[in-house]
């Protein structure tokens, strides 16, 4: 089985799943070799810069209320905790609760590199510890780290016994892997192997991985109808809470590479089962997903009525909207969890998808079966081209380019500007509930109709600002650069 | 700690055999950091999807595949083969093999100098990475 | 030493990438792994033509650490210069490449013919911070790119202050500096910001002098240019933030430059004018805000803590209290740097800490008594402290999450007025 717990060196994703970057075909070529083990990826000559793995593992781990991060390494890796700490302080403040979390950096320098620091990282854990009192501290290392040979998981075993809460090394060296999110897999590794607790008793709850929570109170209202807690993870989530997610009676996610690690680890290790459809975005997503809920819950009942109940208010607005956006041409940048959902999404309400940049792909998910995104689409003769793009922008500009979209949807940052400023309307799925359940993919369907109404923004930019790129590469062929040309 | 490193040769001297192409593979133990020659492997079934054939337009197969190139869940055999081995070293690596040998955890290096050569930097860079010592130069 | 980074306030060297984005139609190429782009880049402004989705980079992966990365540095700089369409091609490296030791010089200088400039600056991470990188960047345009020029342009100068991005009124400010200059006949010249590169660049070795208006950063760079081209420098240290600081400063300058001392009076009597006009209307406000107490903190580099701290006292009769300096200054500045804290009217002498642990920097504040709320102008990370104390809180220095500037600045006489009305558009939300 692809988990080990024993080991704090999580096998990064492209090893465990069979992940892969540089890909050019047909979504129908990407999931049949992906059925059939068969997919090819490729590696680059000329890459751009994309996004660090710790980001996303620490990106989770910091949004734990009060615990403590030490990540060892120059400044610039812990350069993260700006960021976080704005963000702790913003959510804590909307749900109405404090977070103490720290984040602090070891501003390693060259003495460092060469001499190690093992000692001052030592003493630098417990006054993180003297000074904050944190419930839960996780000890990163960095490249450089991993580059000198740093070993955390000592110093780690050494400091454990002078401190009272749950220390664990968390294993960012990036050079060992391209494919960001893994960091997703590093903090839920962390989590399962140092703050999950057995279960004592089973509890009605429901384990919600997801980002941001912004549409909590929502699925709390949704989830009473079925007579189920939602626990959300990890934004705002205690220590305490989370040693006792495996008394739950299921785990769901909002995105699938988000959560397969933590829910395939809680089936394996504490039987709680994981919920792995479709996800909730669109109208089939969220009725298939409901439905499994149910199933596996045994509330199957309850989940239909709601179900029912629901269609009657939305599936009419829905459908007058489908009228204005139809047949609309969109092209997608996203995380595979997002790329192949919102496509079946756009599927649903008539847009036609020309071009799909997952940014990576996992070919299969942990349990050997392939996404059920891939499966969906497969299943419903849903084609288009796609590409796997490890978010190389300039492979993103030359499509724009030859294809003239109507529309580009993107979930990462910085990206949408370029659409923008090809002339094409750009819409940033930022928020992971933008598209959840009936009320968000009307809203949604209404945001794509404004940002098609509305091209002031983009058309005034776009007239008057010049592309980075040279006219020779919009010339080339996308797979320019990859090493193994498409057949 | 002791482990094994397959290689793709057909002259025992240099790297110059792709994954696909390869009839055998030369396995060398690694012990102390020191590396010998072991044993060579005969690669068994001839794979009948090898890099050339295995296009962007699908096997061929619509619902299901038939011949020999693994299914779901399986390991090409020649993977299956080296399956011990802690890292892989060929001229040149099938994308899709290289992702079922990740999936097994082993590391996959395509380079085009002499096995000597090779061996010597991937056992100095395992000998630091498992001591804890720094790699640099 | 490795040494706790309590809410840090510096990047790595290898932020030097945002210096070489402030120069128009410039890029760096990064020699590091896929991720330190987007973590150095924060979303102040740092799209644009160029944003760092676009900089190419070598995304070091295993096999590069273990066979060495230099043949993919070279494909690398190879396609970024057919693909990109720049006009200086900066290589930096990262933390990876210089231990397992790539020879990224050797790289580059395959170059030397290519149709466009390819320099590059050695930044790992662990090397120091981004003061030091933006530095080196500097460095490497004098070393590798620039030469001496017999030709020189009467009344040229090239104005170095405030370090690109990390900085959040950067553009403001060096424009208004420009401005200053122009105003009292002297031709300014710099290289970052809106419509200032390669050109700007080229124009350097034919300066009059060098104007830097910096405590520390950049001295360096200035004396190398003095060795390399010849250009003799002024070292202004500090900011000039409203009326007394910058009429000190034009003075300066104009002394340097051997400016007519009347042309220089001149321009500063018609600003001074106006500046007082505006005090005077609100001297009311200055006078009896009830919840504007004297003392105040600054917390921030040496730059703003420096020239804050004597706009403060200097211009608004406020008094200082601890002031803390958290850019990691080198010590062979800070005796220089804390004499500048004692030189203030009145015989006032600030009390100066140079700190990069934020703990004890917030512990000193908390047990400071200062006679009143406190008046804090720090990061980010001072505003729940000066929300415990009930003081009033500006956020001027990195990281900034509580204001959005494009274009907005400090310095001079405007921007004097600019801090003015920030400080007090947050007393007047209370009352008592």
């Amino acid at each position: 089985m692809a988990i080990n717990l024993n080991n704090s060196n999580v096998a990064t994703r492209e090893n465990r799943i069979g992940s892969i970057t540089g890909y050019i075909g047909t979504l129908g070529d990407l999931a049949e070799q992906s059925e059939c083990g068969t997919l090819r990826g490729c590696s680059r000559c000329f890459s751009q810069s994309s996004t660090c793995l710790s980001s996303c593992a620490l990106g989770q781990l910091s949004a734990i209320r009060d615990i403590a991060i030490i990540h060892h390494g120059p400044a610039g890796c812990s350069v993260a905790s700006a960021g976080t700490y704005y963000l702790d302080k913003v959510m804590a403040k909307k749900r109405g609760v404090t977070n103490d979390t720290v984040y602090v950096g070891t501003d390693m320098n060259e003495k460092d590199t060469i001499f190690g620091s093992a000692e001052a990282l030592r003493k630098i854990i417990l006054e993180v510890n003297r000074r904050y009192s944190p419930k839960a501290i996780f000890v990163t290392s960095s490249c450089a780290t991993g580059i000198i040979g740093e070993d955390i998981d000592s110093v780690v075993d050494e400091v454990r016994d002078e401190i009272d809460v749950p220390i664990v090394a968390v294993h960012c060296e990036g050079f060992k892997s391209r494919i960001w999110a893994t960091g997703f897999d590093i903090s839920d590794h962390a989590v399962l192997s140092a703050i999950v607790q057995p279960p004592k008793q089973k509890r009605s709850t429901i384990n919600f991985k997801n980002f941001y929570e912004s549409a909590r109170p929502e699925i709390i209202e949704i989830f009473k109808n079925f007579d189920l807690e939602p626990i959300f993870l990890y934004c705002n989530s205690t220590v305490e809470e989370l040693s006792h997610i495996s008394e739950s009676l299921a785990t769901t996610c909002i995105c699938g590479t988000l959560g397969n690690y933590l829910g395939n680890g809680l089936e394996e290790k504490y039987g709680v089962p994981y919920i792995r459809t479709i996800n909730p975005l669109g109208i089939v997503g969220f009725e298939t997903w409901l439905r499994e809920i149910g199933k596996v819950t045994d509330r199957s009942e309850s989940v239909e009525k709601y179900i029912a109940e629901q269609r009657e208010i939305y599936i009419p607005q829905i459908e007058e909207i489908k009228k204005e956006i139809k047949d609309l041409r969109a092209v997608l940048g996203m995380g595979p969890g997002y790329t192949f959902e919102v496509s079946r999404v756009l599927n649903e309400l008539g847009i036609k998808v020309v071009w799909a940049l997952a940014w990576h792909y996992d070919k299969k998910y942990e349990n050997g079966d392939v996404p059920p995104s891939m499966e969906y689409l497969l299943e419903n003769g849903v084609d288009f081209e796609a590409s796997v793009a490890d978010q190389q922008n300039y492979e993103v500009m030359n499509i724009l380019h030859k294809y003239q979209p109507d529309l580009y949807l993107s979930r990462h940052p910085g990206s949408t500007v370029w659409a923008i400023k090809n002339g094409t309307p750009a819409v940033y799925v930022a928020d992971e509930y933008m598209i959840f359940g009936y009320k968000h993919t009307l809203e949604f369907a209404k945001s794509i109709l404004d940002s098609i109404h509305n091209r002031s923004f983009e058309q005034n930019l776009a007239k008057r600002v010049k592309l980075p790129y040279t006219d020779w590469w919009y010339q080339q062929n996308v797979d320019k650069f990859l090493e193994e040309a498409k057949k | 700690m002791s482990y094994k490193i397959a290689v793709a040769s057909s002259d025992s001297k240099n790297i110059n055999e792709t994954f696909g192409s390869a009839k055998s593979f030369v396995i060398y133990e690694v012990s102390d950091g020191v590396f010998k020659k072991s044993e060579e492997r005969i690669c068994i079934t001839e794979e009948k999807v090898a890099e050339n054939n295995c296009n962007s337009k699908g096997c061929g197969n619509s619902g299901g595949c038939g011949s020999g190139c693994g299914g779901q869940g399986e390991a090409s055999s020649k993977v299956e083969l080296i399956s011990d081995c802690r890292a892989i070293v060929c001229k040149k690596i099938g994308f899709h093999i290289q992702k079922q040998l990740e999936r097994k955890a082993i590391s996959s290096f395509d380079v085009n100098c002499t096995i000597e050569e090779a061996l010597y930097k991937i056992t100095a860079y395992y000998s630091r990475i498992d001591r804890h010592e720094s790699l640099r130069k | 030493m490795a040494k706790l980074l309590d809410k840090q306030r510096y990047k790595c060297a290898l932020g030097a990438m945002q210096t070489v984005q402030a120069i128009t139609r410039a890029i760096p190429v990064l020699h590091s792994g896929p991720g330190c782009a987007q973590k150095l880049s924060d979303s102040i402004g740092s799209s644009g033509y160029f944003s760092p989705n676009i900089f190419p980079c070598t995304s070091i992966n295993e096999k590069d650490v273990v066979f060495g990365g230099v043949k993919k540095l070279e494909t690398t700089i190879e396609n970024a210069l057919k693909v990109i369409d720049a006009d200086l091609f900066v290589v930096l490296s990262g933390c990876i490449p210089e231990i397992v030791g790539d020879d990224t010089g050797e790289v580059v200088s395959r170059f030397k013919n290519a149709e466009k400039p390819v320099i590059y600056a050695s930044t790992a991470g662990f090397k120091g911070n981004n003061y030091k990188g933006h530095e080196q960047v500097i460095d490497a345009i004098i070393e590798q790119y620039l030469e001496k020029s017999d030709e020189k342009e009467q009344g040229l100068v090239n104005i170095w202050a405030d370090v690109p991005y990390q900085d959040l009124f950067w553009l403001g400010n060096i424009r208004e500096l420009e401005n200053l200059i122009a105003e009292i006949g002297l031709k300014p010249n710099t290289i970052f910001g809106y419509e200032r590169g390669i050109e700007n660049i080229d124009r350097i070795p034919k300066a009059q002098f060098n104007l830097l208006v910096s405590p520390w950063v950049s001295v360096g760079n200035m004396k190398k240019m003095e060795k390399k081209l010849g250009i003799l420098y002024l070292h202004y240290p500090t900011l000039p933030i409203g009326a007394f600081e910058t009429s000190k400063f034009l003075r300066a300058v104009g002394e340097f430059a051997g400016i007519p001392s009347e042309n220089v009076e001149r321009v500063i009597t018609e600003h001074e004018k106006y500046y007082y006009y505006l005090i005077e209307r609100y001297a009311d406000m200055f006078l009896e805000t009830r919840v504007m107490a004297k003392q105040f903190s600054v917390v921030a580099d040496a730059q703003y803590s420096l020239g804050i701290t004597k706009f403060l006292v200097n211009d608004l009769g406020l008094v200082p209290a601890k002031q803390f300096i958290t850019d990691d200054t080198p010590k062979n500045f800070q005796e220089q740097i804390r004499a500048e804290f004692e030189n203030l009217n009145y015989g006032i002498k600030a009390e100066v800490e140079f700190e990069t642990d934020s703990y004890k920097i917030h512990s000193e504040i908390q047990s400071h008594d200062y006679h009143g709320y406190p008046l804090i102008l720090g990061s980010y990370y001072e505003k729940e402290l000066t929300e415990k104390l009930f003081g009033h809180y500006l956020n001027i220095s990195w990281p900034v999450q509580d204001k959005v500037v494009l274009d907005d600045f400090y310095v001079g006489y405007t921007g004097g007025i600019r801090l003015i009305e920030d400080i007090y558009s947050v007393a007047v939300q209370r009352w008592n």
